[in-house]
């Protein structure tokens, strides 16, 4: 780089170099660097903050070598701020907003972005401007941000545009404990049903004690494999709350099927750690890659750590992933939610309020390329833009085969004002208690109550 | 009398006249000196007032308001009191926030028995005990229970480790999962914490005893245990309820070491009443419920220091009167 911050061809080669060795063989160029030079809005400085992923050194790499790229290709600077989750989950967002501390743009997951949402300046015009392939790749997901935001007034504004994806949530699992445990692989991957699961975890029982994981920590419970069960049985009440945001779901027919389902893998079968009321799916898939699990569920974040702890086990096609299952009779044919991690702007004020904004825009921009958008796939979830998956298709592990095949009608998390709560901090003691072994539809009828209340 | 008149006999000469005339005019000094103490008080007034007085009762206030982070306040009168005596998890939490006091127990008995020890005449090095003694308070809470989260952690910490290797236990014990053993876990780790704080004033107390009154015990042939009844604990119990009350306080207010190593969970079996407060405050946003439970917060943490308030008081009163 030279003293300008300018990258010359060889500092690329070695960044690139770089993030290959980390296991992104990202698709950056020199050329891209330096193409579009379109935008000109050199002087313009804007405030990002970033959350997504950058906890792995992998994903925050390569953010700041998009923030880099956009910098070079606009003339603009970027003032960035790492954070974490917790900060837009917790208080620390709300806090900075309340008191002015406000970024120009910034990233978070789009469930949990409506208490910001007064702050916030709608999209659409600007996603009009979009390029015809860029757009196409990402329009699919428009009406699921709408439905996302369905109980506020202007639920038609785009205030969040996503630019990664989680489907909640895909299965891994360690071919080596099949082959120990005398499961044919290919006849029984992917997993049917539950049933079929239970039927599997039996068998996978003789190679680990405890094969599977429940999670119970607050928030896991109420995001990973759950959601897709009750949405494989009913999708109407497989939110945690209705259509018009006016009472919890979580007392219905399916819910405590489900629930009850996801505790007695726990404690009626047994497949789950004594550790299950506090579990993660990261602490699952570190047990998955020291050989103490067999078959977990984990969102495709955790491919990070998998890509950097066992990267051998991916190449080889020890790790596989598969689709998420649907319950036994589910017929929906729906089994998975999709969280998505979407782009923010604030609203501006002031003489340069508007080419802030569209510096911001300029900014989103750079990230729904499609050199950093499969650059993104690989390490920080799928990307939004349908159009590239394919490309993305093939890796040994297949997970971008395991993901895209839950895609079909996904559902999505209201972004309630109080989404936090419902999903997370209200929900999480009651999966806990049954975990103990309270009676789920009790549990289950408390906290609809609970949510009720809060509506 | 006569005799301290003769020892100093300038107390008895009338020394106004070697004064200037405003300082020797009683009634305006006193006034002059009743002005300065209110002026050196102001600031700590101020102070209290504005940063601590206010608050509180804008806190108070607060708690009969539904009260959004953002939007507007809505008084709602008694509700939120009577939503959160309805609440099975705030009986939950009382219980275990009471039990969580009792780890100030734990940090006495540790506190005291060290002070004891360390305070014995035979003990060599006793600045370097006293330092790594005091090592577990010097460093910060989040990252003594991460080191305790580790040491305690089911598959790899040292702790299960050499209990199974001991045949002490057989299978790993999931200590952050198991609502019983949470529940003392965290109060473990909140003594392991804090009691160098109550062993640093125990210790100062019993290094101010003369070592006189324990020679006159030993004449009067007192065994080592009627020594500290009789001469060690009536010197130390000031320093002790006052420690006592310090801690009780301080601990009731922790949250980062159980939210750190369960999160309030399993259920609520560990959610300490200030845990409820972070949660309704900075995870819900519900400022008005969460100072109701910081309100009760603050009535639990007075009923519970209010015996040893008492003590310390009727001990001042008893040192007034020696």
């Amino acid at each position: 780089m030279d003293l300008n911050g300018r990258y010359s061809r060889r500092d690329f080669v070695a960044m690139t170099a770089g993030l290959a060795a980390m296991g992104l063989t990202t698709s950056l160029t020199p050329d891209l660097l330096h193409a579009q030079a379109g935008s000109d809005l050199k002087g313009v400085t804007i405030v990002y903050w970033n959350m997504i992923g950058v906890q792995n050194p992998i994903v925050k790499r390569l953010s700041a070598s998009i923030i880099k790229a956009f910098e070079q290709r606009t003339g603009a600077k970027v003032k960035t701020t790492w954070d974490t989750y917790g900060s837009i989950i917790g208080p620390k967002y709300r806090t900075n907003f309340v008191a002015g501390k406000i970024p120009t743009v910034f990233d978070g997951s789009n469930r949990w972005s409506g208490q910001l949402r007064s702050f916030l300046r709608p999209m659409n015009d600007f996603i009009a401007t979009l390029d015809p392939e860029t757009h196409a790749g990402i329009a699919w997901l428009l009406p699921l941000v709408e439905h996302q935001n369905r109980g506020y007034p202007d639920a038609d504004q785009i205030y969040d545009l996503p630019f990664t994806l989680i489907p909640q949530a895909p299965f891994v699992t360690r071919l080596d404990h099949w082959e120990q445990a005398g499961l044919d692989f290919d006849s029984n991957w992917p997993i049917r049903d539950t049933e079929h699961l239970v039927e599997v975890l039996t068998a996978l029982r003789s190679v680990t004690e405890y094969p599977y994981e429940v999670y119970g920590k607050i928030w896991d419970a109420g995001d990973t494999q759950l959601n897709g069960w009750v949405r494989s049985l009913d999708i109407p009440n497989s939110d945690f709350i209705n259509d018009d945001w006016s009472r919890s779901t979580c007392d219905s027919d399916a819910w405590i099927t489900a629930v009850q389902f996801y505790i007695d893998l726990y404690r009626k079968y047994g497949f789950s750690s004594p550790n299950t009321p506090q579990s993660t799916d990261e602490g699952a898939v570190e047990q998955l890659i020291r050989g103490q699990k067999s078959l977990v569920h984990a969102d495709i974040l955790n491919r990070g750590t998998i890509m950097r702890r066992m990267r051998r086990g991916i190449q080889d096609g020890t790790i596989q992933w598969g689709p998420h299952c649907p319950m036994a009779g589910g017929t929906t044919g729906s089994t998975a939610f999709l969280a998505m991690s979407s782009f923010s702007i604030t609203r501006q004020e002031g003489p340069d309020a508007a080419i802030q904004e569209a510096a911001a825009w300029e900014f989103i921009k750079e990230w729904l390329m499609p050199e950093n958008q499969i650059a993104l796939a690989k390490s920080s979830g799928l990307c939004a833009r349908r159009d590239l998956w394919e490309d993305l298709k093939g890796a040994p592990d297949r997970y971008i085969e395991a993901v895209t095949s839950m895609l079909d009608n996904p559902g999505v998390w209201s972004n309630h004002v109080k989404s936090v709560d419902i999903q997370y901090n209200l929900f999480a003691p009651h999966i806990q208690q049954a975990m103990q072994g309270n009676d789920v539809t009790h549990e289950l009828r408390a906290y609809a109550a609970e949510v009720n209340k809060i509506l | 009398m006569a005799r301290q008149e003769a020892l100093h006999p300038a107390h008895t000469l009338d020394i106004s006249s070697a004064l200037p005339a405003a300082a020797a005019s009683r009634p305006r000094t006193a006034g002059s000196e009743r002005w300065l103490i209110w002026l050196f008080l102001l600031p700590t007034v101020l102070f209290l007032v504005l940063l601590l007085w206010l608050p509180f009762l804008q806190g108070v206030w607060m708690s009969f308001h539904k009260w959004p982070f953002i939007g507007e306040p809505q008084w709602i009168g008694l509700q939120n009191y009577r939503d959160l005596f309805g609440a099975a998890y705030f009986w939950t939490t009382m219980r275990v926030t009471l039990l969580y006091s009792l780890s100030t127990a734990l940090q006495l008995a540790l506190a005291l028995g060290a002070a004891l020890v360390l305070n014995q005449s035979f003990i060599r090095l006793k600045s370097v005990w006293r330092g790594v003694m005091l090592m577990p308070y010097a460093m910060p809470p989040v990252v003594v229970g991460a080191i305790w989260m580790y040491l305690l952690d089911p598959d790899l910490g040292m702790v299960t480790h050499y209990l199974l290797s001991w045949g002490i236990i057989s299978k790993p014990i999931y200590w952050f999962s198991d609502p019983v053993w949470a529940k003392w876990i965290i109060m473990l780790v909140a003594s392991w914490t804090f009691w160098p704080f109550m062993f640093i004033i125990l210790l100062a107390a019993l290094q101010a005893i003369p070592e006189s009154y324990y020679e006159l015990a030993e004449v009067y042939g007192a065994n080592p245990w009627r020594r500290f009844r009789a001469v060690t604990l009536p010197h130390i119990r000031g320093a002790m309820l006052a420690a006592v009350i310090i801690r009780i306080a301080w601990n009731l207010a922790k949250i980062e070491q159980p939210f750190q190593l369960t999160g309030g969970g399993p259920g609520y079996e560990t959610s300490v009443l200030s845990i409820l407060t972070y949660r309704f405050a900075y995870l819900s946003g519900d400022f008005g419920m969460a100072f109701t439970v910081g309100l009760l917060l603050i009535l639990v943490t007075f009923v519970l220091i209010a015996p040893f308030l008492r003590g310390f008081q009727k001990q001042i009163k008893q040192a007034r009167r020696r």
